[in-house]
């Protein structure tokens, strides 16, 4: 590898970087508050005076994962909250909340589903936007004309995504990997099951999904502890009560797979992924935070070395991981021309394969410290992005001192410790390979030019 | 108390670098945007996408940096080194804690003043833009048909040229091209700094006069301002991928910030997209996807930070089982008539208003952003430091004033209209 400025060794010629430390530690103390609520609800609230707004996250356990028999209903329960609420109709509400210029979003996942808002916070604001907004969590009417309206979009979003290959290659995975299990399916709704439902059934799943007790609450901006307190009581005590998600049942064994979907297209679609059975909470997470940083984040890390800038095959590549709550998976996606589909493959499986083996060296550890730095810093610093990873914390139950612990704990990892998480929670001969787009003859990898090696 | 936002500070060097800074206390961290006033607009003919190519190998070298070193090193100081082209901006933002704020500061001048590249890198870098036209483009059915929808709209404009290039261009891009539109454009009296966070202006001034004083300032070629075709038409096509959802891309060519005839006009235009289409309030998602259900998704664009003409956009998701896209075209249309003809009421002009005014405060919490809208106002040739007029002259939009905008720019011979359709269904 060329041009990896080595973090121990700066022989810079900027001035101002002369004589850089870099290994001084990185404050973070952000003041998480955190409660259970008479209702059960989990508030975690950051007093923010900076700004005059506020931002307002529910986490219900009310993602996919809670379908019933019918594959559909956790979104479209949560798509028809805004139909019609407490008497009032889909418009009227909408003109109410979007007249204070108060910001509604929701989304819909596997194990979850999200509601957020963002308003002023000027008391003359405030008040009507939150009554509102509870008003839409808790006490939806679920209208039929609704109903079937929102069927239709998102049968229409199924039919786009379902062709989109990104979306595509993920979905293969999950598929793939956790065939039989509530993760198996990832686009959350079925044909059939959207169809069969009924708003007698988004009723019953509100009922008990949408349970004071089966949420998080994140809360974060110009209020007080006692404001926030008010607010949050006011919006559990609305909801329904006594009901909480059931843990899922423990994964399938897993096996290893390849599968293309030959569909027309200027490309393919990508997805190596491994099977990582570590809770969202567990210790390990941090080191294979690290890992994956190392190997698929950022244009240092070496798959984007080895495929993008020693070899131009593909404009990004990257990895994650996804912990879920019984289990999880590392995926790594890329995009590259039809006639690089397995050589491509084969190169991204052998990378991955040495750094499972190798590990990391101290200099891009510490280098995917840094890396991990800059975002955190960013991220504490603005009141939208607290919420969500507050939100986050709510949902891996992980403890308030994570903000504040979390680079220094990062700091302390060695190179042999990240190796042997990788070895314990990652086996390449367990890798499901997905490509989607047109067949082409293969060709081998073009040469890396000379002063790339 | 939270606090309102700090007044926008200035100064010019004497080399003509424009500097502004949005002084914010709130966190330790500054943002630290420098924004060349030349982007895909500014292209020849048959060269598109040579500013983003550029963009792509200014950290190649330059006399203090080694290739490849701007990055490593402000991954380091806690920044994410990235950079974006506009059609009218080549941009290299970075945020950083603010004790480091002098790194960037002194690596961007370096670059502006001596950064060059080998043919080696110059091949890769093509080869990447090529793979990221590939991914982002070619590969995408609604990105493809939005490409085609825009060179229809904007006709002879620079406008209609894509900012990621023509692949048949890019194929035939040649460094000794991208190296002469650094050395024609990359000058200090071509750039704004946008500064944002927690810095004074007194320290700031001081770092920048530091690292960009001793570059001098160049002549720049003269950059005509992309105006619409003088005789427009109506103008339709249509658009078959596989993969591409039943839809409608509609769009008129109206003025932008700096070519509207008033300040008026065009906050009327800015006003539009939460008039019509965003947020389950506004009067066409209210009428067409909630009330009629013909379309099953919308959200409108208007691009008025544009140095030049520009345009106002609707794109809409059509639901088949309600009509034609046709159909639903001519439903859109009938609707905006009836706002040229009788405007809007007062209660949705006052909810479009409250939710631009409220967006501005919650822009504030991303200190990014903050610097980013006084580079959109530079490169737009507005001056920055107006900005903070537009609450008080959003308040002064009134029914008329939306209406006359309506009236003059959303008629049918200052349309376009692409159909898109999924390619199974072309013969049905």
């Amino acid at each position: 590898m060329t041009d990896t400025l080595l973090p121990n060794q700066t022989t810079t010629r900027l001035l101002s970087a002369q004589g850089l430390v870099l290994d001084e530690p990185t404050l973070i103390n952000t003041e998480i508050q955190s409660w259970t609520d008479e209702s059960g609800a989990r508030v975690r609230f950051i007093e923010s005076h900076g700004l005059p707004m506020v931002d307002v996250q529910l986490v219900f356990k009310a993602g996919t994962t809670q379908d019933t028999d019918y594959p559909g209903l956790a979104a479209l329960t949560l798509y028809n909250l805004d139909e019609g609420s407490a008497g009032k109709s889909a418009s009227e509400f909408a003109e109410r909340l979007e007249s204070l210029g108060a910001l509604f979003e929701k989304s819909s996942r596997l194990e979850y589903s999200t509601l957020t808002l963002r308003t002023l916070s000027a008391k003359e604001v405030l008040d009507p936007a939150l009554a509102l907004f509870t008003d839409l969590v808790a006490r939806p009417d679920f209208p039929a004309t609704g109903l079937e309206k929102v069927k239709a979009q998102l049968l229409g979003q199924r039919a786009g995504l379902e062709k989109f290959p990104p979306i595509r290659a993920t979905a293969e995975v999950y598929r793939h990997l956790f065939a039989g299990h509530p993760y198996g399916t990832p686009e959350g709704s079925s044909e059939q099951g959207i169809a069969a439902i009924t708003t007698d059934d988004l009723k019953a799943f509100h009922g008990k999904a949408y349970s004071a007790n089966n949420l998080e609450i994140s809360l974060v901006g110009d209020l007080s502890r006692e404001d926030a307190e008010r607010i949050t009581q006011q919006l559990s005590q609305a909801l329904p009560q006594g009901w909480a998600a059931a843990e899922l049942p423990p994964l399938p064994t897993p096996s290893p797979g390849r599968i293309h979907i030959e569909q027309p297209g200027a490309s393919n679609v990508m997805a190596l992924a491994l099977p990582m059975a570590v809770p969202a909470d567990a210790p390990a997470q941090l080191n294979l935070i690290l890992a994956n940083e190392v190997l698929g984040s950022g244009l240092n890390s070496r798959l984007m070395q080895a495929l993008r800038q020693q070899r131009g095959l593909t404009y990004d590549i990257s990895s994650a991981l996804n912990p879920l709550r019984v289990g999880g998976l590392f995926m790594v996606r890329w995009e590259v021309a039809a006639e690089f589909v397995d050589a491509s493959l084969q190169l991204v499986r052998q990378t991955v394969q040495d750094f499972i083996e190798q590990g990391p060296t101290a200099a891009e550890l510490l280098a995917a410290h840094r890396q991990l730095t800059g975002p955190m810093l960013r991220n504490v610093a603005q009141n939208r992005r607290l919420a969500a990873l507050l939100g986050e914390m709510g949902y891996k139950q992980l403890p308030d001192d994570y903000l504040s612990t979390y680079l220094p704990r990062l700091a302390a990892l060695t190179p042999e410790q990240v190796r042997e998480a990788l070895q314990a929670n990652l086996d390449i001969n367990m890798s499901i390979e997905v490509s989607v787009g047109p067949a082409a003859d293969q060709k081998p990898l073009p040469p890396v030019p000379a002063d790339e090696q | 108390m939270p606090n309102p936002p700090s007044t926008l500070q200035h100064f010019t060097l004497a080399n003509g670098l424009r500097v502004y800074l949005r002084e914010d206390r709130r966190a330790p961290l500054v943002s630290i945007q420098l924004w060349y006033h030349v982007g895909a607009s500014y292209e020849p003919a048959g060269q598109s996408g040579l500013s983003h190519a550029l963009e792509h190998l200014m950290f190649e070298g330059s006399s203090k940096l080694a290739p490849g070193e701007y990055t490593s090193l402000m991954i380091l100081i806690g920044g994410e080194p990235n950079a974006f082209t506009t059609v009218d901006a080549t941009v290299y933002p970075l945020t950083v804690p603010s004790h480091r704020v002098e790194i960037p500061l002194e690596a961007m001048a370096d670059a502006m003043a001596s950064a060059s590249f080998e043919e080696a890198p110059f091949t890769r870098e093509r080869d990447i833009v090529l793979s990221e036209r590939r991914k982002n483009v070619d590969n995408n059915p609604l990105a493809s048909a939005i490409e085609a929808h825009e060179a229809l709209a904007h006709g002879s404009s620079p406008y209609a040229s894509p900012v990621i290039g023509h692949r048949a261009d890019l194929e035939q891009l040649t460094s000794a091209t991208t190296r002469s539109w650094k050395q024609t454009w990359y000058h200090p009296n071509n750039a704004t700094l946008a500064v944002a966070g927690s810095i004074g202006l007194e320290q700031l001034q001081a770092m920048v006069e530091r690292h960009f004083a001793d570059i001098a300032q160049a002549e720049l070629p003269a950059a005509a301002q992309p105006r619409q075709d003088a005789v427009l038409a109506k103008r339709t096509q249509t658009v078959s991928k596989p993969g591409l959802r039943d839809g409608v891309l509609m769009s008129f060519n109206v003025p932008s910030r700096a070519t509207a005839s008033s300040t008026e006009q065009a906050l009327a235009l800015s006003l539009l997209p939460d008039l019509l289409c965003d947020g389950y309030g506004a009067r066409l998602r209210r009428l067409l996807i909630n009330d009629e259900t013909i379309l099953l998704n919308m959200s409108c664009k208007y691009a008025s930070l544009s140095r030049g003409d520009t345009l106002f956009s609707i794109y809409a998701y059509t639901n088949p089982s309600k009509g034609s896209q046709q159909e639903a075209a001519e439903r859109l249309f009938a609707e905006l008539g009836k706002l040229a003809e009788t405007g809007p009421t007062q209660a949705e002009l006052e909810r479009a208003r409250a939710r631009l005014l409220a967006r501005q405060v919650f822009g504030r919490d991303n200190i990014a952003n903050q610097a980013a809208a006084i580079g959109e106002f530079a490169v737009g040739g507005l001056d920055p430091l107006l900005m903070d007029n537009d609450a008080q002259g959003l308040k002064a939009v009134t029914l008329e004033h939306v209406k006359e905008a309506a009236a003059q720019f959303l008629r049918e011979d200052l349309q376009t209209i692409t159909f898109l359709q999924t390619e199974e269904s072309r013969d049905d």
